[in-house]
Formats: structure tokens, sequence, C-alpha cells
């Protein structure tokens, strides 16, 4: 199983899909593509903790990814 | 008070502050009796306010209720995000940097570029720019536009520096030490 963790007010919002489940990877490329239109980076990471890459598209194969927001100068 | 004066207590507190032959009651029964109609003398003020009825005081207390319960709920949905959050930047740590964390509050990242940056837990003017031998040389402010948990917060700055760092240096401001 896939996972995607969104960076929110929440904490994190987490959505899971399998890659062999149409359906649910729609779903998760949907809100991939939204939250990165708006402005979010996407990064792939592996499950273990590895410091994870840049991507722009979504990647139904990765093991995990993690959306934050845009960064704002404080 | 002052609502509740008229001229002829002007003349009651000149009484008062200038003779010694005002005593207090005098002074009270002057007070009051030189208020007019178009000022409620305390006596009347009191009688005034009315008691609440039943019905007032079950809405009053079923508000009170309800705020103390919205405030604790609210409480325990920060306290709830708070945790995620820390469980995932606890994921996105090696052991060194998890006993860092732990001991001092911070961890030291090395960056896309190789470069050194401790980051601190907090939000705002928490990561400081290292030199080669971990002296602090620049203290750096960037974040989450959303109010996110700190932890979230120092995971996406951990994120970003490893990842395009120019980026995350183009859009922080910067305090040199």
């Amino acid at each position: 199983m896939s996972e995607m963790r969104i960076i929110d007010t929440t904490g994190d919002t987490k959505i899971i899909w399998d890659s062999g489940n149409k359906d649910e990877t729609d779903a998760a490329r949907e809100t991939f593509n939204r939250l990165t239109k708006k402005g979010h980076k996407a990064y792939m990471v592996k499950k273990d903790g590895e410091k994870g890459r840049v991507i722009t598209d979504f990647d139904p194969d990765a093991e995990k990814i993690i959306l934050a927001p845009q960064m704002v100068g404080g | 008070m002052a609502s509740f004066t008229t001229s002829s207590s002007a003349t009651t507190w000149v009484t008062w502050a200038s003779t010694a032959t005002a005593s207090t009651s005098n002074v009270w029964v002057q007070w009051t009796t030189a208020c007019t109609d178009t000022a409620v003398s305390i006596g009347n003020l009191a009688r005034a306010i009315q008691p609440e009825t039943d019905e007032q005081r079950q809405t009053r207390e079923r508000q009170e209720t309800e705020t103390r319960l919205r405030r604790e709920s609210e409480i325990l949905e920060r306290e709830e995000a708070k945790q995620k959050a820390e469980t995932l930047l606890l994921s996105m740590l090696d052991p060194e940097q998890t006993k860092e964390l732990q001991e001092k509050n911070s961890f030291v990242l090395v960056s896309e570029l190789a470069n050194r940056y401790r980051i601190r837990r907090g939000r705002s003017m928490n990561v400081d720019q290292l030199d080669t031998e971990g002296k602090k040389i620049a203290t750096l402010c960037a974040h989450p536009r959303e109010a996110v948990p700190d932890a979230d917060t120092m995971v996406a700055q951990m994120l970003m520096l490893t990842n395009h760092e120019q980026d995350f240096l183009r859009v922080a401001n910067r305090q040199r030490v």
C-alpha cells in the first residue's frame, strides 16, 4: 500500500492507495494534482525515512509521498 | 460612576475635599440626594438590575457549558495534531538526529548543496545556518503558509533544504549573527 501525507493544521492528512486499485489511485492522483497546483511541494520518500526527492508528477508506485504547503518568509 | 454624577456631586466633592467638617456619612447623604431624575442613584441602580429568571440562568449555563466543551475539544485537537506531526518528523530523522532532537530540541542536517543547518524546534527564526565548524553564521526564517504544528514546520524546512536549498534561501528572511 502506498501513502500520501498532506501536512496541514491537523498534523497531517493521510491518504492511502493500492496501485492495483484504479479508483484509489485516481483519487490519490486527483488530490496530488489539486494540491501541487495550489503550491504544495511534493516529496517522494521511502517508508524507512530516507530523505526524499522532489516530484512534480504523481507516481502511483511511490511508497510514501509528503505534500508540504508553500513556504513563506517569516 | 461619572454617568451618575451631576454638578451637585462636584459640590459634594469640594465639600469632602476641602472641609474638616464633612464626614463620610454627610457626604454620602449629599451624594445620593444630589442625584437628579436624569441620573440613577446607586440604590436605584441596584434595584434596577433584575435577578435573572430560571430560563435565563439555564440559557447562560448551557452557553457556558457549550463554550467550555468547545474549548476542551480544540485543545484535544491541537494535542492530537502535535502528536501526529511529531511522529512524522521522527520518521524522517536518522538515529543521530533523533537523539539530538530528544536531547537538545534541535537537529543538524546536511543540505542539498552540502551546507549544514540546525533546525530548532519552533516555527519561525528556527533555522541556523552553520559554518564548517558548526558555528552559527545566520538565522533563517521560512515556514509553511498554513499554521501547522511546529514539528510539521520542521519537516517542511528539512525537505526543502535537502531538496531545493536555493528556493529556501530565496524565500527565507535572514538575520546575520
